[in-house]
């Protein structure tokens, strides 16, 4: 399915910066290269993003290159999550008419109508994970994909507590299942 | 919880617990669905019986990487993203509480309802959710994620939907039959200044009475000192004093009306404001 990204170069950077660059979220899972994913934190981290946000890289060069490639593999993964989404049928009504999808790693995809993209993330995890990104790498490279259970287990979970408790009484919540 | 989410609780506890067994799963992730489903399902099949093992280190770190994600929201996030970091806190909290150590989880839990409460607006949209949860899906009384959904249902109270000098938001009152007073002696004292601000223009006593996007109506002073319901942000409006319509008169500041004690409506587009000027 394709989507359509942010029109703002500025809000895409920000959006990669703050789910691909989160280690709770292991994306290294979904672009299959950790050692990449471990270099292009580190050049984030070296110039102050990490810590202060995807403005730091403007005007550089290697920090905006990481960060515009990164939406390109963030956009692709939110696409396929979409196409997974729709096979296995974990679609969700969610709230001011918006349709959530959950890719079989746990990629979820939030869109409004027309297939603009709202935001895509994998679900924060806690489990298993150490604080240090050197750490996180370590550990993920023994572990490998299969987390991605653990990934799918979670956003299902989320996306459908949220719609339930939505029908319960949270009236931002409107449309049914597509 | 509806019966098909505590379906789901199952099946992927069930699953959890096969890859467990198989030496690929995680025990925290065993009891994380354990714990969410022990809120609804306390003696359900799949959890009795069920016994893990784990560090109160690990569950520290844990809830450290799930407070820090929780912290990390701001109000440009989207919803689903802020739902996912609570999400990912109260499962941590759920585990920690059905593994009967929720002292592990407190003192992260008290930090971030101490940012929930500063920084109120990134979590307003979820405080119906917070409302239904702890309604129908409450967390054991020993979990410390009952402060923190407490803290985003109250969200909703606070910032500039709440109005000053009051609690509730009139419109909160309203739904709930709550009558709005409000009292005219502050509005009638002679204020007091300190000599050494004399000089600067004196701000007059200020109380919103209720507020909509665009619109604020209020109980103050005028230049002489009288106290006046002062409607701004809106050209039009009926004032009525026990039953009887007001005359206003337009100001720069908006809409002036003399403010006596005794019942008034005033209605401002579709809406209806009913409250009491008391001595």
């Amino acid at each position: 399915m394709r989507l359509h990204p942010y029109p703002e170069v500025a809000q895409r950077r920000r959006k990669v910066l703050k789910h691909v660059f989160d280690h709770r979220e292991r994306w290294w899972e979904i672009f299959g290269d950790l050692s990449s994913w471990h270099e292009e934190y580190t050049v984030l981290r070296g110039l102050g993003c990490i810590a202060e946000g995807w403005e730091r890289a403007a005007g550089d060069a290697s920090g905006e290159g990481v960060l515009d490639a990164n939406h390109a593999r963030w956009l692709g993964a939110a696409e396929t999550a979409c196409d997974e989404a729709l096979a296995a049928q974990r679609v969700y009504p969610s709230d001011a008419g918006r349709t959530c999808y959950i890719g079989h790693d746990g990629v979820t995809v939030y869109t409004s109508d027309a297939q603009h993209l709202a935001t895509c993330f994998r679900p924060s995890q806690c489990v298993g994970s150490r604080r240090s990104a050197s750490e996180v790498t370590q550990r993920a490279d023994a572990r490998g994909r299969r987390r991605s259970g653990i990934a799918q287990r979670a956003a299902v979970r989320r996306a459908s507590r949220r719609t339930s408790l939505a029908s319960d009484g949270n009236s931002a919540f409107e449309g049914s299942e597509p | 919880m509806t019966g098909t989410g505590a379906d789901l609780l199952r099946q992927q506890l069930l699953a959890a617990k096969t890859e467990l067994e198989r030496g690929e799963g995680e025990a925290l992730e065993v009891a994380m669905l354990a714990g969410m489903l022990a809120r609804t399902s306390p003696s359900d099949d799949v959890i009795i019986g069920l016994a893990l093992e784990i560090d109160d280190a690990d569950l520290a770190e844990a809830v450290d990487l799930a407070a820090d994600g929780v912290m990390r929201i701001d109000e440009d996030d989207d919803p689903a993203e802020s739902w996912d970091a609570l999400s990912s806190l109260d499962e941590v909290c759920a585990a920690a509480a059905w593994l009967g150590t929720p002292d592990v989880v407190a003192p992260a839990v008290t930090h971030v309802v101490q940012v929930v409460r500063a920084f109120p607006h990134a979590w307003r949209a979820h405080a119906g959710a917070a409302t239904s949860l702890l309604q129908s899906q409450a967390p054991l009384s020993t979990d410390p994620a009952n402060r923190v959904w407490a803290a985003i249902e109250a969200s909703q109270w606070h910032g500039d939907e709440v109005d000053e000098g009051t609690d509730i938001p009139w419109r909160v009152r309203e739904r709930l039959g709550l009558s709005l007073v409000v009292e005219l002696a502050p509005f009638l004292r002679k204020q007091t200044l300190l000599a050494a601000t004399e000089a600067l223009p004196e701000e007059p006593p200020w109380r919103s009475i209720a507020r909509e996007s665009g619109w604020e109506l209020a109980i103050t002073t005028d230049i002489h000192g009288l106290a006046i319901l002062l409607l701004s942000g809106e050209s039009s409006a009926a004032f009525e004093h026990e039953g009887v319509a007001q005359a206003v008169t337009s100001s720069h500041d908006g809409l002036v009306c003399a403010a006596r004690p005794g019942a008034w409506r005033v209605v401002v587009g579709s809406s209806e404001i009913n409250f009491r000027v008391s001595t």
